[in-house]
């Protein structure tokens, strides 16, 4: 069988059937980081008013805010949305900034968990960018994440090589990511990224040394043990 | 006037259809036979074929193609005594490939005979009391019946019409005989006619189907003509009849097209056989002789239209059809398990994998037949049926099944069906009974993810667009156009009455899955309660209904 022939093609296949089968009901988040741009142009392609939720937590780097600002011009996306934290929530829970350092993973339910759980409220599924060869907790994903009373995660690139994403990124003539240029191979909070070093996998310099992986977007939900409790 | 086809003259001069074949026969330089006598073998149930595996191979030492032949029973409605069936498995061990592929047609091909074994082969076939006369062809092929053994007395009554209907048009002519059997030609004898299908036979083949409702085992759409039998206090008192159905067509030729066929009335069991008898002969004197993609009834009828021909049927029959009777089709494809008969003897419709009977499965319907008294029923989805087997008996079938590994597939694998195509059939553009079991795996495991479980899709691939496993009709088509490559159709109805709509064109494994993947998804989580997945699909716009064969290609 053709296997491995037409990577992009499968890809592409695959968003077209779930803009087909949830119209209107679907959104692409991005963090308009190191490889976003595939996504993005693929979806630029088959419909770029597809909403495009982006995770604003109030952390990121100035270089993603140009980056995003760059690509949503060139690629003609008509509704990209920003999610950002509840202020009074936040003012709560993390009014020093500094929650990161004390407790990354509360930091990041705040900061991207719920402000992203209230994005999707409306959307039956969503697109990721995310790949196989990022790292071992995404090893064995799935093109489409499906199940019952579960909100649907389409990973088209799934499939892809590092290699690939970089033949696509060229042959379309994608704008790069400053901080590729600087090192650093996936791209989250600038407390929380640090370039990654030869040999290591892309995601190596998330949340480097703390054992922590995944920011919990794509996590079952867990929130924060201590965390405040809205009053009644 | 337009020039007629090669194949006409080719009939017309073959002298009844015997040609040079019997000569050829016993030329020993070649595997194969004359190019003029291929297609009139045809009309004998007999394909030249070669192995396309090694084609290649055959080529770079120079020598001529592996060059085989294919024979087709005619079996109206599909009843094998367990003895038939064992002869068989004997004639595929001796002179065959060791394999019986139960087709789309309720019948047995043989694969692999080679030109010195065609003759014994035959005549196997015909101590059996069995024969492949106008199996293939420019003719009425196997006429088809719904298997519905559980209703004793109107499966007799269906088979019964299927068996006459068959008789019928047969060709008269004795070449079958005289080559194959060895029955030597009167000579001055009584000059040979074909009073119903002419010297020059039909245009292109011709198709007939009768259904039982509500099962739609057959696609009774889907052939030149569909009887769909109406049953009143237990009795079939007549049948609806639907005609220009068909699912031929060519890859990027909008003129051709599937066809579901259309209602044009209602007939007694007294008159079906002659209402047959004249839509032949309309066929025969009204079909494209000029153009074999253009040829059959479903173009005739888009031709003339169909008031013309109703008008013309009358006037042939001397009546008018009844207005069509009321009936409801609930499904296609095949029901799997045991089914209890009204006359409580049980029946159990066995599941064949693209109806290719070998290896173990073989050896276990040799033991089931060599104790069961009863009949083996092909199914038209090339699934095969132990019938009429005693209450107390059904154990030991079932221990026997069971110890030669005969399970129930799963819920996709069980309404999945796949056309022969590569290596033996010379049309096959790509694979199909070689890895629709392989791409049914992948698809089972999305189908589970998304939650799914009991809810049947029916999917149907062909390795060419000529459409035998019926693809247009399934809710999940794939139809080969290069090597590796299909067209994905989605949209054709769970009870086989509306065709599907092309949704992609041209796509390899990864992209079948995932095209399909976001839909088994989308499926899972907004379904209506009951609504099948081709109704799913179209009513949420991922393709539109196709409402008549004209409107096939039409988005």
């Amino acid at each position: 069988m053709t296997g491995r022939l037409g990577t992009a093609e499968t890809a592409r296949t695959l968003l077209r059937a779930m803009l087909d089968v949830f119209p209107g009901r679907i959104a692409a988040v991005s963090s308009f980081g190191a490889e976003s741009a595939v996504v993005l142009h693929m979806l630029a392609e088959l419909d770029p008013a597809v909403p495009v939720i982006f995770l604003d937590t109030g952390k990121l780097f100035p270089e993603t805010l140009a980056y995003r600002d760059a690509l949503v011009a060139l690629l003609g996306l008509s509704d990209v949305r920003s999610a950002r934290p509840d202020a009074a929530r936040l003012a709560r829970a993390d009014a020093a900034g500094t929650l990161w350092q004390s407790d990354p993973d509360a930091c990041c339910w705040h900061r991207k968990v719920e402000p992203l759980e209230a994005a999707l409220t409306d959307f039956a599924a969503w697109i990721t960018g995310r790949k196989r060869f990022q790292g071992a907790s995404r090893r064995r994903l799935d093109m489409v994440e499906a199940g019952p009373d579960k909100r649907i995660k389409l990973n088209p690139l799934a499939a892809w090589s590092a290699a690939e994403v970089e033949r696509y990124l060229a042959q379309h003539d994608l704008p790069l990511h400053p901080l590729r240029a600087k090192g650093y191979g996936s791209i989250g909070c600038t407390t929380c990224t640090r370039p990654v070093r030869h040999g290591e996998e892309p995601r190596a310099g998330r949340w480097a040394g703390s054992g922590k992986t995944e920011c919990g977007i794509h996590c079952p939900p867990a929130a924060p043990t201590q965390t405040w409790t809205s009053p009644a | 006037m337009t020039q007629l086809s090669r194949n006409e003259t080719i009939k017309g001069e073959s002298r009844f259809l015997r040609g040079t074949i019997a000569e050829g026969l016993l030329e020993h330089v070649t595997g194969g036979i004359a190019e003029d006598d291929q297609q009139l073998t045809k009309f004998h149930g007999i394909y030249q074929q070669d192995d396309r595996d090694l084609r290649a191979e055959r080529a770079k030492k120079k020598l001529e193609k592996a060059f085989s032949f294919m024979a087709r029973l005619r079996i109206p409605g599909g009843v094998l005594t367990p003895a038939q069936w064992i002869a068989m498995h004997d004639l595929a061990a001796e002179h065959g490939n060791d394999t019986l592929r139960l087709t789309t047609r309720q019948t047995i091909q043989f694969h692999g005979i080679i030109k010195s074994n065609l003759r014994p082969a035959i005549q196997a076939i015909n101590a059996a009391m069995l024969d492949t006369i106008a199996a293939c062809g420019d003719v009425n092929r196997n006429v088809i019946a719904s298997v519905v053994p559980q209703h004793a007395a109107v499966h007799a009554q269906v088979l019964e019409t299927a068996r006459a209907i068959s008789a019928h048009l047969l060709p008269h002519s004795r070449a079958w005989h005289e080559i194959w059997i060895g029955e030597t030609q009167v000579a001055g004898g009584e000059a040979e006619e074909e009073p119903i299908l002419g010297r020059t036979y039909l245009p292109r083949k011709f198709k007939i189907a009768l259904a039982v409702p509500p099962q739609n085992d057959v696609d009774a759409f889907a052939h030149e003509m569909g009887l769909i039998a109406i049953v009143e206090g237990g009795s079939v008192v007549g049948y609806n009849v639907a005609v220009g159905g068909g699912m031929g067509m060519t890859h990027g030729e909008p003129d051709t097209f599937p066809r579901t066929g259309d209602l044009i009335g209602f007939c007694t069991p007294a008159q079906v056989v002659d209402v047959c008898e004249k839509v032949v002969t309309i066929q025969r004197d009204w079909g494209d002789r000029s153009d074999r993609k253009h040829a059959r009834l479903k173009y005739t009828i888009e031709t003339h239209g169909l008031d013309r021909f109703r008008a013309e049927l009358s006037a042939r029959l001397g009546f008018a059809l009844a207005p069509a009777r009321d009936y409801a089709f609930a499904r296609s494809g095949d029901p799997l398990g045991w089914v209890e008969g009204e006359d409580g003897r049980w029946h159990c419709f066995l599941f064949v994998e693209n109806g290719r009977v070998q290896g173990e499965m073989l050896a276990g319907l040799r033991a089931v037949a060599a104790q069961h008294d009863g009949r083996f029923i092909l199914t038209p989805n090339q699934n095969l049926v132990i019938a009429d087997v005693a209450a107390g008996h059904k154990a030991a079938i079932d221990a026997l099944l069971r110890r030669h590994g005969l399970t129930e597939p799963g819920v996709l694998r069980r309404n999945a069906m796949a056309c022969v195509a590569l290596p033996t059939c010379g049309l096959a553009l790509a694979e199909s009974e070689r890895y629709l079991p392989e791409l049914i795996t992948t698809l089972e495991a999305e189908y589970q993810r998304c939650g799914l479980r009991d809810d049947e899709i029916m999917i149907r691939m062909t390795g060419c667009p000529n459409g035998c496993a019926r693809p247009y009709l399934a809710e999940i088509g794939l139809v080969g156009t290069g090597p590796g490559l299909y067209n994905l159709y989605l949209g054709g109805a769970f009870d086989g009455t509306r065709l599907s709509k092309l949704y992609r064109e041209k796509i390899g494994h990864d992209a079948i899955v995932a095209a399909l993947a976001p839909l088994f998804a989308g499926y899972a989580a907004d379904r209506r309660w009951g609504e099948r997945f081709s109704d799913f699909v179209i009513r949420t716009g991922v393709v539109a209904a196709t409402t008549a064969g004209n409107r096939f290609h039409t988005a």
